[in-house]
């Protein structure tokens, strides 16, 4: 009786291991079927991680230097007109009155107009283009605004009211900045372009010579736009803004003028 | 010595700095000069000998402001703000221009000068100064006329100032030509660019329309019923005799509607009935040389030359509704060029060849629009509720004159282009008037 307890109890023990290796070999092979599973989504199910470095207009450095310009440039114009003494061609005579002949009826319009057919409605004319925001401005004031705002250095934070080759990237302090838009404010005021010039692409370059209340002490054109008349205009500005509002620091300060509302 | 070659180097040190800290500095960029400003003129009255020459010398001085004002690029100051006196001095021997005196009244320019009138005619001499770069633009120009030729020294003045400044003449010395019933039919009229001066050009009695201003600006070529109750090209020139009917035996003499000078004058493209509708030709200003350019079962119409003379734009209804298309002068490559608008014509190319005027049908009644020559910009110039039509450059590609039914009646408008004002001046103000043809520069 003994003996079959015993032998009950092996038997017992023995499907006992049986079922554990079997539980193991079964865990095993799920583990292995997870592992190898083709819904396992492919790589990290994390968004990869991207770097973003948090820096200052000022980290940037220059910006792009902008294209020379366009091979398109009309050529220059002709000097202006000599000093010459010019003389008016006699007044001709109003249109001759020719001969009065007889009255004839015809009231037929003489170039047919081509008949107007049925036609969907035609689209409403386009919007007239919106006033030009003043990006540069609105730049200026937003960086100028985040500068004083900033517990920052204000080297760091404040930003040029106007980019450009040397511009977008420099580090300027506040007071050059609000200068800066002073300025530009005061010379677009003074500055008179004629419609005609809008449709080109013109751009002058000038340094000009700012002594510390503002006089202009001197400008000089560093590129013409090959347009004289257009230099001249450039020239005119900045003689009639004087005097510019008082410089941070006097010495030369280049100019650009470039229309952008070429329309 | 030493000291001396101290300072210098001194001196170069600073310049060196100097001209770095310059480089250095953040570029100033000045991008959109707002507002349609205008130069301001100060007008001294021209200094003036005897009787004759006051009543000139006032004319003279009239003409001017108004020519410089119908610019659009000028505006007149006032002579009572003038730190100095209202009339100029003798140019011979005058005093240099004390320009704080005109900067101080905001003055851009100042315009001095002479007249003398005689029985010889009138003599104006000017000059011009740059006031704010205190330079002299024009330092003495001299123009001679007839007596009654006084107004019309003064825009030719106008003109010049105009052109010192920005370096394109102005277009107050010009004409245009235009149609009107003013007196009973309707007549080929010319006057002065600012409306002044109409007078009648023919008294033909008939219907007279489609005037078209040969180059030199000595004759207009226009569309009259005259003869034989048909539509014929005839030619109406300054001077004592007119050519009358052209191109009479063409084509066994079938119906011309339109004629339209090449840049040069010495062909017309020109529209005649061919096979039941109209085409455009060319052909030379003698009769010789006639060239088909198109050829199709449709209409094609309103010619218009490139100011190149290589191509032409015209009006086709060969797609079903009139559209602009452009071609080569001998008739190839012909293109579509409007696709916006089912009903566009009367197209008008710039002297400048940057724009092509036209006019675009909008809701019953017409707009003008300009489109480039390549079809990239299409923009809406005139948008008024009435119609604005038939468009005609002047030749500073600055204005555009129309005819505008906006008070009722049809008239004469002029509106400046680059500054996009629908501010059109009207210029005329009697009966019906139509088709206006904006001349050349006068020679």
């Amino acid at each position: 009786m003994q003996q079959l307890l015993s032998s009950l109890e092996d038997e017992r023990q023995r499907q006992f291991r049986r079922l554990l290796i079997l539980s193991a070999l079964l865990h095993a092979a799920l583990g292995f079927v997870f592992w190898w599973s083709p819904l396992k989504p492919a790589g990290t199910a994390l968004p990869a991680v991207v770097r973003v470095d948090l820096v200052t207009m000022a980290d940037l450095g220059p910006a792009p230097k902008p294209a020379e310009a366009p091979a398109a440039r009309p050529p220059p114009p002709p000097p202006p007109p000599p000093e010459v003494k010019k003389v008016l061609p006699k007044q001709p005579a109003p249109l001759p009155k020719p001969k009065p002949v007889e009255a004839k009826p015809k009231p037929k319009p003489p170039e047919p107009k081509p008949q107007e057919k049925p036609k969907e409605e035609p689209k409403p004319p386009e919007p007239a283009l919106a006033p030009e925001q003043d990006y540069e401005d609105v730049l200026a004031q937003l960086r100028q605004e985040a500068g004083e705002k900033s517990p920052q250095p204000v080297e760091q934070a404040a930003a040029l009211p106007a980019g450009g080759p040397t511009g977008l990237g420099q580090v300027v302090s506040p007071e050059v900045a609000r200068w800066m838009r002073d300025v530009k404010m005061h010379v677009t005021r003074a500055w008179i372009l004629e419609p005609g010039f809008r449709l080109q692409v013109l751009e002058t370059k000038v340094e000009v010579d700012v002594g510390p209340t503002g006089e202009v002490l001197g400008m000089r054109v560093t590129r013409s736009s090959g347009n004289p008349w257009y230099d001249e205009s450039v020239e005119r500005a900045i003689r009639k803004a004087t005097p510019l509002p008082a410089p941070p620091e006097a010495g030369a300060w280049p100019f650009s003028f470039k229309p952008s509302d070429l329309l | 010595m030493t000291r001396t070659l101290a300072a210098l180097v001194l001196v170069a040190l600073g310049l060196a700095a100097g001209a770095a800290r310059a480089g250095d500095r953040p570029e100033i960029q000045i991008t959109d000069p707002r507002g349609d400003k205008t130069y301001r003129a100060a007008i001294q009255r021209f200094a003036t000998k005897g009787g004759r020459s006051e009543q000139a010398g006032a004319a003279v001085h009239e003409a001017l402001q108004k020519g410089l004002e119908f610019s659009g690029l000028f505006s007149v100051l006032n002579e009572r703000a003038f730190l100095e006196g209202a009339k100029s001095p003798f140019l011979d021997g005058a005093p240099p221009v004390n320009c704080p005196n005109w900067r101080q009244i905001d003055a851009d320019a100042l315009v001095q000068g002479e007249v003398e009138a005689s029985g010889e005619g009138v003599r104006a001499t000017f000059r011009l100064h740059d006031v704010a770069r205190c330079q002299a633009l024009v330092r003495g120009k001299r123009f001679t006329g007839r007596n009654d030729d006084a107004r019309r020294v003064g825009k030719a003045i106008a003109d010049e100032i105009v052109e010192a400044f920005t370096g394109v003449r102005g277009v107050a010395d010009t004409e245009i030509a235009f149609v009107s019933n003013r007196g009973g039919s309707k007549e080929i009229f010319v006057m002065d660019a600012d409306g002044a001066n109409a007078r009648a050009a023919t008294k033909n009695r008939s219907l007279s329309s489609f005037p078209d201003w040969d180059p030199t600006g000595n004759s207009v070529v226009y569309t009259s019923y005259r003869h034989r109750n048909r539509p014929s090209l005839f030619l109406v020139a300054r001077g004592p005799s007119s050519p009358g009917r052209i191109l009479a035996g063409l084509n066994g003499g079938r119906p011309i509607y339109r004629g339209v000078f090449d840049p040069k004058g010495s062909r017309l493209a020109i529209v005649m009935s061919s096979e039941g509708n109209t085409e455009i030709f060319t052909v030379e200003r003698g009769g010789g040389g006639i060239r088909r350019l198109t050829r199709n079962r449709s209409i094609d119409v309103s010619p218009s030359w490139s100011p190149d003379g290589s191509k032409l734009a015209f009006v086709s209804d060969r797609t079903g509704a009139p559209q602009v298309y452009v071609m080569n002068a001998d008739g190839s490559s012909q293109r579509r060029l409007t696709f916006q608008g089912g009903y566009n014509t009367a197209p008008a190319w710039s002297p400048d060849g940057r724009w092509i005027a036209y006019e675009m049908q909008v809701g019953g009644q017409f707009d003008l629009w300009l489109i480039d020559p390549e079809g990239q910009t299409n923009v809406p110039l005139v948008t008024h509720a009435r119609s604005d039509e038939h468009p005609t450059w002047s030749p500073d590609s600055r204005k555009l004159a129309f005819q505008s039914t906006r008070r009722g009646r049809p008239d004469i408008y002029v509106i400046d282009v680059g500054s996009r004002s629908e501010d059109a001046l009207r210029i005329t103000n009697a009966g019906d008037n139509t088709n206006p043809a904006w001349g050349p520069y006068r020679r």
